[in-house]
């Protein structure tokens, strides 16, 4: 069997007349195939020899020329292919020896590194690169093959006029199925992240401010609960003592990380005290007790915010002590365009500084509490005024006999005692047609503070019609009652009175008394008895006390 | 005696009895890539679910271009292929096509039919 190309038997070919014909037909044809292998050479695919049909070697060997000018044509378009390919890659390519030696770098890799590409060939890769980069050390790539492509490393490149680059960094190697010298060469791939990482900052700002806003939000809603929850409560209130006492509740959840004060203002309009304090307000008096004209808020009639701290900063009140460095607001408490008062919040931290919310807080803080002190000081005074004598300030008849009834049922129910004393001023008539009744009323006056002066916390001093006063005295015998009684009398007897410079006569009372339950446990019987005695007093030559006697 | 005949203005394919297909080109047959998809389909076509082993007369071939040779080399519709030729035009192809397309199916060149036939009796191994 004849298999082999060279065992293959020539056919004849056209043979020429003479050997000289033939000799130069066979260099023509040389010099043809020779001017088209060196086109080829020289990338002229185009140029090459035709068969003649002369001569059937000379057309094989035309033949051949033709194949292989294909041939290198194909590999050339595939060249250019593959350079158009990845020049037209926005990613940086670069291919390495193993030793990390530069071996190709793409046309982005020229650019965004600002290398030409005699400048990157040769280089080793680690020097574009700030630091140093694991994954590109001489020991990491040449074990590349065994460990398989590394993505998605973070590094930095530098660029050649000293600028840096963010980059994801990608490391393969080229053919990893194949053993030729192709296989050991590695390819890097650096995607340039400078925008990514920008937007990627942006983002994580973006987050952050999100979050700080959807605290502050938070906080200010818990904060709103709690003006809510403090408004409904003050409302509640019965007395400034009450309010004062939430307050010293609230405020500090509000301005937690503050110190200050609700400071009202005196009923003579002249002085500030401060009656709820927070988080160590000072105990220096001289903040705590001040004057109006102390307070820049409550002399201008608005917020006043001082940073003492700083330079060229708003004037300092003069209730704030002058070692005090820090930020503070005063707000005025305004109701009916009337100052009650003031809120004082204070931070020595430059940290803690006011805010425009905080500021918004304090100052709807400020107008609750005006509003509901403003409202209890007003029920008060329509309570006072129905319950207390305008002359003397002492409780009035309807008071005792609401009082009475009170204290009486406690009494039963506990199984105590309570006393009652009727007092009546001796002669008071002849007295004030003598002096008048201005003076009359001053008499007046001076015996109703002595029975406020000598009266316990839960005794009820009253002024019951004309020169006529009762005391209750709660958990008191008909003994210790007779015995207060007196001392009232003898008190009464003793006072200095005068009147506008002049001296007055002096006064006696006479004093009936009675207790529970020898006399009763029900207030008619008790004032029956208490008025029966008094009755007695009088009969018996005034200026004395007599006890009802018991039955 | 062929069993089946197909032919284009550039080749004739033949189905022969003992076993295999014979393929043969016009005089001075210039194919390209259009020509070879043709001969290839019919091939295909002759085929049926089997493949058949090829033998090719390359005598009257002028040329074959590179794609046609490279289309001709990826596709395996036939079971081996046994180029027959003496002439020295033939011999270049295909040596060529051999050597550079690196054909997927067994290939080997003769001069004489009868040592490509017991090639081919051999399933071209």
């Amino acid at each position: 069997m004849t298999d082999a190309p060279e065992a293959m038997e020539a056919r004849d070919m056209t043979q020429p007349d003479d050997a000289s014909t033939r000799a130069a037909l066979i260099e023509r044809r040389l010099e043809e195939f020779e001017r088209a292998i060196l086109s080829l050479a020289r990338g002229h695919f185009d140029d090459v020899p035709e068969m003649t049909g002369e001569d059937e070697m000379l057309d094989a060997i035309a033949s051949g020329i033709a194949m292989l000018g294909e041939e290198l044509r194909a590999t050339t378009v595939s060249k250019d292919y593959l350079d158009d390919l990845l020049d037209a890659m926005l990613d940086i390519l670069i291919v390495l020896a193993p030793d990390g030696t530069v071996l190709q770098a793409n046309r982005a890799a020229r650019e965004v590194l600002g290398f030409e590409e005699t400048d990157l060939i040769g280089r080793q890769v680690g020097a574009l690169f700030v630091g140093e980069v694991p994954s590109i050390s001489p020991h990491r790539l040449a074990g590349l093959r065994d460990a398989g492509p590394t993505s998605d490393v973070q590094a930095t490149m530098t660029t050649n006029d000293g600028g840096q680059i963010p980059v994801l960094l990608s490391l393969s190697n080229m053919a990893e199925q194949s053993t030729s010298e192709l296989s050991t060469r590695i390819v890097l791939v650096a995607r340039d992240i400078t925008e990514r990482s920008r937007a990627q900052r942006e983002i994580e700002r973006a987050n952050r401010d999100l979050e700080n806003l959807v605290h502050v939000l938070e906080h200010r809603t818990q904060q709103l609960d709690i003006i809510g929850e403090l408004g409904e409560v003050l409302q509640s209130c019965h007395t400034t003592g009450e309010a004062f006492e939430v307050l010293g509740s609230f405020l500090p959840k509000l301005f937690s990380a503050k110190r200050g004060a609700v400071c009202l203002t005196t009923p003579s309009g002249n002085v500030l005290e401060a009656h709820t304090t927070w988080h160590g307000f000072p105990d220096d008096a001289r903040e705590r007790v001040f004057s109006p004209d102390q307070c820049w808020a409550l002399r201008r009639g608005r917020a006043h915010f001082a940073n003492t701290s700083e330079r060229g900063a708003a004037v300092r009140c003069r209730h704030v002590d002058a070692d005090f460095e820090g930020s503070y607001v005063c707000i005025p408490m305004l109701a009916q365009s009337e100052a009650m008062g003031v809120l004082h919040i204070r931070t020595a931290d430059a940290s803690e500084a006011f805010g425009d919310a905080e500021m918004r807080v304090a100052h709807t803080v400020t107008e609750h509490i005006a509003l509901a002190l403003s409202n209890i000081t007003l029920r008060e005074s329509l309570r006072s005024q129905s319950i207390r004598d305008p002359l003397t300030g002492l409780f009035n008849r309807r008071y005792m006999e609401e009082t009475m009834e009170r204290e009486l049922h406690r009494a039963t129910r506990a199984g105590g005692t309570l006393g009652m004393i009727m007092l009546d001023i001796d002669h008071f008539k002849s007295f004030n047609d003598t002096f008048g009744h201005e003076a009359g009323d001053a008499v007046l006056r001076e015996v109703a503070g002595v029975l406020s002066d000598q009266t316990r916390g839960e005794d009820i001093a009253c002024r019951i019609g004309g020169e006529e006063f009762a005391v209750i005295l709660p958990d008191a015998s008909l003994e210790d009652t007779f015995k207060r009684a007196d001392d009232l009398r003898a008190k009464v007897s003793g006072l200095k009175l005068q009147y506008r410079r002049e001296s007055l006569a002096t006064v006696t009372m006479s004093a009936g008394v009675a207790a529970a339950p020898e006399h009763g446990k029900d207030f008619d019987a008790l004032l029956r008895a208490a008025d029966s005695a008094l009755y007695r007093a009088k009969a018996e030559g005034r200026d004395r006390v007599v006890a009802a006697p018991i039955l | 005696m062929s069993l089946e005949t197909r032919a284009g203005k550039q080749y004739t394919i033949e189905h022969d009895p003992a076993g295999y297909l014979h393929l043969r080109f016009s005089s001075g047959a210039v194919i390209t890539m259009a020509d070879m998809a043709e001969i290839v389909d019919a091939m295909a076509e002759m085929s049926g679910d089997r493949q058949w082993p090829l033998m090719v007369h390359m005598e009257e071939l002028k040329s074959v271009d590179r794609e046609a040779r490279d289309y001709a080399a990826r596709r395996a519709v036939v079971s081996a292929v046994a180029i027959v030729t003496r002439s020295p035009v033939g011999r270049a192809i295909g040596n060529f096509y051999m050597l550079v397309s690196n054909p997927k199916v067994s290939t080997k060149m003769f001069v004489s039919e009868e040592d490509a036939a017991a090639w081919l009796d051999g399933d071209g191994s």
